[in-house]
């Protein structure tokens, strides 16, 4: 039984730590883990902003490279409500890749779905000392359905306590392009956010999609906070 | 009509304490109430589906449902005229007004007429046209435009409504709510007394039994519509169920979604002028169905969901979006989520561009619809248009530069040689870039609206395929 | 004129719809024409209700009344409604002009209550609209009343105790205004009158043979508790346009 890791192209060139995080997790879980080293992005970026031909060509590449594994894993909720939602859009006239893409949503997974709904495992062994909020991700969230499993595997993390925010599951305001072609409304957005996640008492922010956290770290940061911007894997993996 | 100032008018609302604060109690009373409301349903939340079905069922029906309805309505009296663009609607209702010798009329609040510009008309063709809804006649006063669809003076403080009453209506200024509605009350009271007119929107009407309806809470639409002779109602020609038990289901739906309310204040049935021997109710009853692009987002069945919408504003009440830009900023009838959609639809979707992509697709206005409706699917839909152009819907490639970045983009992605090759000149180039040792303070051309309230992470000097890829070697040389 | 516009109008929808020439359905084709087992079940149920069920429905009602601000009064008969009706107008004031004022429907459940001879001893006019013939000034007249008065009685046709609901078709002698210019709604049912939900109004209006007979009339009105309005600031207020406070009355004899 092997894990296939999609690891989702922000994380491949700014945070590669996550992704060495979700490896070394599954290896801690004892479980065998492969990765395709010419992924590159599942095409949701183009996707969302229109370009549909573009997106299609990153997708049908995705599905080439992935469509052998046994099960695919990605820290992105939001590349995999791509891959299960709008892949069979992009192919809805196009008998061929409609399959593929049909079939590969099946067995593509976010990593706290795959952790607790699939293997079953709510507890990792990770050990984190600090005061952790969760921020539910629109696609995670809305798109996936998931919004307690990454809860339980926080709650059964050592040391770590979690501390719900007031309007967890508001959007951060990233929206992929929105964030630079609407740049004030989308850091009014996550200003927003910023002032749930101090006033939760918070010392480190978390989250299951790296472009959330990307925006709001980066506010963060801006503003001089010491709250830590953590994705989950890399609590897990701790 | 353009939306080229929806950037402008977004910080100006997002830099006004009072408005946020109006938008936050706004989205928690409402939006809240309506999401928990729909949970207390006997049915559950699903009934929002049903009500899908149901509004889904009765577009597909259209030409039936409203040949039913129009042929009881005249077999009760009441007149019924089609307009097929905003002019005719509008020149409908002036003839009408013209032949019953009307000189001034009350209005109920109507996004449609908001839609077709009827109040300026009537003004401009003579006749007095007063706005009845208390936030819809605060905004008339102040010769303003509504900023929400059920709450339309949610943009002002009572302080500011206070100023408003004190030198339009004369009275001492007081900032208190009960005392500012009890001098509206008294000086809407005689124009509801005196009116030639009434004017109201619909809400649904029920093919069955030949009714329009109206809901509001205040009263004002059951003045308007029994006190003048005359009833003038316009109909989006969409805003209509099948029967009775349709209209059950959507009557709670609607209340719920509006209001966040078990059921909505006053809901009245309206069929045809007051019959003989009444006391009470016009003697004339003109109803105006008006499509005005409606038959053409009917024809997409892409789009023909859009026209399931029973206009509550509950997609406002919870989008991130619009809780921070407020309704303004969309400069149509139609703000939040819904007129995102349906602006663009109706008056052009390169005119309503900034509609189209400026918000961030958190997908929170689809639960928040009593009816369910996909509305990220038709955003997603619009952009595409926009980055790819549609011959069906005149549009024109928005930004041939940015289409080509991503045409690019797309086949860099197949070659990871390449792509590695690329990632590591940015890498190379972002060391000129100010910041920290982390982070990047200051990034070049359209990154530069990223930086202006955000850092970003600098890139990894080795991505993360990079290290698998080498620490896999060093494992195989091992 | 409307003719032609009509047919273009509708044209151009059955195009939108893609709906060829031979297709011709007509509404009775879309809508449910027949009771189902369930319509039926609940017909019986309301038919079936007996008191004890009746002041169960009652108990719901006086709940949702809290929730909806109405103010719910049970009594035994038309006289002790009389004696209630008395002291609502004892203890209110006039608001639209010097002299109390009330409105009433020519109803049967009204009219036992004689609010003439009750309203005497406070020298307070009760007016009733004409009804048939109707006076060449009477609805005037009636109206003339009706903006003055501090008090509109009616009836309704059904009240559901879920929210309060009281829902009325407009019928001669039970104008609409008195129910609405006047600042003080009372409204007198009795207990059997009460359904549980808009379910059951709905219902009864489809598939119950005089509520077909009469159809919905020209004007159908449901009231669920008295004016209100959050339009400044999000602040509720009651007493917008209509009337500022509701009284519903239920006779349990």
């Amino acid at each position: 039984m092997r894990v296939t890791l999609f690891v989702q192209c922000l994380v491949d060139s700014l945070y590669p730590e996550v992704g060495e995080a979700m490896v070394a997790l599954f290896n801690r879980l004892g479980i065998s883990v492969r990765v395709p080293t010419n992924q590159t992005c599942c095409g949701q970026p183009a996707f969302n902003a229109g370009h549909r031909k573009a997106a299609g060509r990153a997708a049908k590449r995705f599905i080439t490279i992935f469509e052998d594994a046994e099960v695919i894993v990605c820290p992105s909720g939001s590349c995999v409500a791509m891959v299960r939602h709008h892949y069979p859009e992009l192919f809805a006239n196009d008998q061929k890749w409609l399959g593929r893409a049909a079939r590969i949503g099946r067995k593509t997974f976010e990593l706290s779905q795959y952790l607790v709904d699939v293997l079953g495992i709510d507890d990792v062994g990770a050990c984190y000392p600090g005061k952790v909020t969760y921020h539910d991700s629109c696609h995670l969230l809305r798109g996936l359905g998931v919004a307690e499993q990454p809860r339980r595997l926080i709650r059964n993390i050592r040391r770590a306590e979690l501390v719900e925010m007031n309007a967890s599951d508001r959007c951060c305001g990233f929206g992929g392009t929105f964030a630079v072609k609407y740049p004030d409304i989308s850091v009014a957005m996550v200003d927003e956010k910023i002032d749930n996640i101090i006033a939760s008492g918070a010392d480190t922010v978390t989250g299951c999609d790296i472009s959330c956290l990307m925006n709001i770290q980066g506010r963060l940061s801006r503003i001089g906070s010491p709250v830590k911007t953590l994705h989950l894997a890399q609590l897990l993996a701790g | 009509m353009n939306t080229s100032n929806y950037q402008t008018r977004a910080i100006t609302a997002i830099e006004d304490p009072i408005l946020q604060a109006a938008l936050t109690n706004l989205q928690q009373r409402l939006g809240q109430g309506a999401a928990d409301g729909y949970q207390r349903f006997p049915e559950g939340p699903e009934l929002r589906l049903k009500g899908h079905d149901i509004r889904m069922n009765a577009i597909d029906h259209l030409d039936i449902l409203l040949s039913a309805l129009v042929d009881k309505i005249e077999q009760n009296g009441g007149h019924v005229h089609f307009a097929p663009d905003a002019r005719t609607a509008v020149d409908q209702c002036i003839a009408i007004a013209r032949r019953h010798d009307v000189s001034m009329a009350v209005k109920g609040k109507s996004m449609l007429t908001e839609e077709i510009g009827l109040n300026p008309a009537l003004e401009a063709a003579g006749i007095e046209t007063v706005e009845t809804d208390l936030g819809e006649y605060i905004v008339q006063l102040a010769g303003e435009t509504p900023s929400h669809i059920i709450a339309p003076a949610i943009h002002k403080s009572r302080e500011a409504v206070g100023r408003l009453f004190r030198d339009k209506l004369g009275i001492p200024y007081t900032d208190d709510p009960p005392t500012l509605t009890l001098a509206a009350r008294q000086a809407l009271r005689k124009k509801f007394l005196q009116a030639d007119m009434g004017i109201s929107g619909c809400n649904l009407a029920c093919a069955e039994t030949g009714h329009i309806t109206t809901l509001s809470n205040e009263g004002n639409i059951r003045m308007a519509t029994t006190l003048p002779r005359v009833h003038v109602a316009f109909m989006g020609m969409e805003r209509i169920v099948a029967d009775l038990a349709d209209h059950d289901i959507l009557l709670r739906l609607l209340s719920m979604g509006a209001a966040a309310q078990d059921m909505a204040g006053y809901v009245s049935y309206i069929g045809g002028p007051a019959e003989k021997g009444r006391t009470d109710g016009p003697d004339a009853f003109h109803l105006i169905i008006v499509d005005n692009g409606r038959s053409r987002i009917l024809a997409d069945s892409d789009f023909r969901e859009i026209l399931c919408c029973i206009r509550c504003g509950a997609c406002l009440n919870m989008c991130p979006v619009y809780g921070k830009i407020g309704g303004h900023a969309y400069a149509s009838a139609y703000s939040g989520p819904v007129g995102a959609v349906v602006t663009p639809l109706l008056t052009g979707i390169n005119q309503a561009s900034d509609l189209c992509l400026g918000e961030s697709l958190c997908g929170a206005c689809m639960p928040a619809c009593p009816v369910n409706i996909n509305l990220p699917r038709m955003l997603l839909l619009l952009r595409a248009k926009l980055a790819e152009g549609d011959a069906s819907w005149n549009v024109k490639i928005q930004s041939r530069a940015e289409q080509a970045a991503f045409t690019a983009w797309s086949y860099l992605l197949r070659n990871r040689f390449l792509y590695d090759l690329f990632l590591k000149g940015a890498y190379l180039g972002q060391r000129f870039l100010p910041g920290t040792h982390t982070m990047i303070r200051r990034l070049p051309f359209a990154g530069k609206d990223w930086t202006r309230g955000r850092d970003l992470k600098r890139l990894a000097g080795r991505s993360f395929i990079q290290r698998y890829r080498s620490e896999n070697q060093r494992r195989k040389i091992k | 004129m409307s003719t032609s516009g009509r047919v273009e109008f509708i044209e151009n929808i059955r195009k939108a719809l893609d709906r060829n020439d031979s297709f011709q359905r007509s509404l009775d084709d879309v809508i449910q024409k027949e009771p189902d087992t369930d319509d039926l079940r609940l017909l019986e149920t309301i038919a079936g209700r007996d008191t004890t069920a009746g002041l169960a429905l009652l108990d719901q009602l006086m709940e949702a009344g809290k929730r909806e601000n109405v103010n719910v009064l049970t009594v035994m008969d038309a006289a002790a409604a009389g004696a209630a009706i008395v002291e609502i107008a004892a203890e209110k004031n006039a608001e639209w002009g010097d002299r109390k004022v009330v409105v009433a429907w020519d109803h049967p459940l009204v009219k036992r209550i004689a609010l003439s001879t009750c309203l005497a001893s406070l020298d307070i006019p009760v007016y009733f609209p004409d009804v048939d013939p109707v006076a060449a000034d009477g609805q005037a007249t009636f109206r003339r009343y009706a903006e003055e008065a501090f008090i509109g009685v009616t009836s309704a046709d059904y009240c559901i105790a879920q929210t309060a609901t009281l829902t009325m078709k407009s019928r001669p002698g039970q104008p609409r205004c008195a129910s609405l210019l006047p600042s003080i709604h009372i409204a007198v049912i009795r207990l059997d009158q009460m359904l549980t939900t808009l379910k059951e109004l709905y219902t009864l209006l489809k598939w119950n043979p005089a509520e077909q007979a009469e159809c919905i009339t020209r004007c159908m009105t449901f009231i669920t508790g008295p004016s209100k309005t959050a339009d400044i600031e999000a602040t509720l207020v009651h007493g917008a346009h209509g009337p500022r406070e509701l009284f519903i009355i239920v006779l349990t004899g």
